[in-house]
């Protein structure tokens, strides 16, 4: 997953997942880092992911906070009701 | 509307001469070899059954999401499943669907809703399988705080359910309630609700409804009532002593009802 590169890669570490956006990268969930060796695979699948998104911020002309994203959702007629 | 990907498997059977009756083209999947049925026959429109590897999903042209996504699970499934520690995936249109019919990841793009999985990927064993997960045909506009939150657990706990009782038929959808509806891309309709029902042959039955709100609110359901109120009838083969069954599971509404998946 390249982070803020595109908006449908996802990934799983554990029970922690990350969705890629153009805007938002977002983490949720949990995981466990056990003292073994599943525990330092998943250690090390959290500092690559980390290293990317800071990676990808340093390298960006960044405003000081990001407007948030308008939506532009509309409201329909139920066709079930 | 009947389409090729119904009737494929039925023109099949007659030039076979097989049974008419096993006319669903993916009957691994389904309780007692039978797809979920719909009896508010207002959500037939544009309608098409999808077969995946894990699982399979009646697709609506009218919502652009599945209207039922079906799993069959297993302990040797889930045990696949919470072996594949670090995933890596994509969101992806479903290619199987005609452009008019199917969601677009722009439709979802700047939302404010998340796609929410109905069949999970965390119930997959396998990369294509998990892969298939991720397409639009599976996933519904669901807001954050309930996708990432009670809803995961919620699928941590089937997942946990079926490694204790051995086997589960699982369907997940969207509810449409109220007189109208909010809509994502112009396109997408936003279900008011979400829901899931289980079987466990011979153990029980019973489903989850959350309301897909800021404050999801939770209710515990008989299938009885999950048919009332959805127009969906999960598992037609399902005695009427089962289906009238509330069930005690619990609910998922606060963070204190934690399970953990390993």
């Amino acid at each position: 997953m390249k982070p803020f590169q595109d908006d449908k890669g996802s990934m799983s570490i554990g029970d922690l997942t990350a969705e890629n956006g153009a805007a938002v990268v977002a983490l949720s969930g949990s995981v466990e880092i056990t003292r073994d060796k599943v525990g330092l695979k998943r250690a090390k699948a959290l500092k690559e992911l980390a290293d990317a998104l800071v990676a990808q911020l340093e390298g960006a002309d960044l405003p000081e906070k990001a407007d948030p994203a308008v939506e532009h959702n509309d409201e329909v007629a139920n066709p079930f009701a | 509307m009947a389409t090729m990907f119904r009737l494929l498997p039925i023109l099949l059977a007659l030039l076979l001469g097989a049974p008419v009756s096993a006319r669903t083209a993916c009957p691994a999947t389904f309780a007692g070899g039978a797809e979920p049925k719909l009896t508010n026959t207002k959500l037939e429109a544009a309608t098409r059954v999808l077969c995946f590897r894990a699982f399979a999903a009646l697709h609506s042209g009218v919502t652009r999401t599945p209207l039922w996504s079906a799993e069959h699970l297993t302990r040797a499934s889930v045990e696949a499943a919470q072996k594949r520690d670090i995933r890596d995936n994509g969101f992806h249109p479903e290619d199987r669907l005609p452009d008019a019919e199917r969601a677009e990841l722009a439709d979802y793009r700047s939302s404010g809703y998340d796609r929410g999985h109905m069949a999970p990927s965390g119930d997959t064993g396998d990369d294509a399988s998990d892969r298939e997960t991720f397409s639009l045909a599976n996933m519904v506009p669901q807001l954050a705080v309930l996708n990432r939150n009670g809803w995961s657990r919620l699928e941590s706990y089937v997942r946990s359910l079926t490694l204790k009782l051995g086997e589960t038929y699982v369907v997940t959808g969207p509810l449409y309630e109220g007189t109208s509806l909010k809509r994502v891309g112009g396109r997408v309709l936003v279900p008011s609700s979400v829901w899931k029902a289980i079987w466990v042959p011979g153990q029980g039955a019973g489903a989850w409804i959350a309301t897909n709100a800021a404050k999801p609110r939770w209710q515990v359901a008989s299938v009885a009532q999950l048919m009332a109120k959805t127009g969906i009838d999960p598992f037609p083969t399902m005695d009427a002593a089962t289906r009238a069954k509330v069930p005690a599971f619990p609910d998922f509404g606060s963070a204190r009802q934690r399970t953990r998946r390993r």
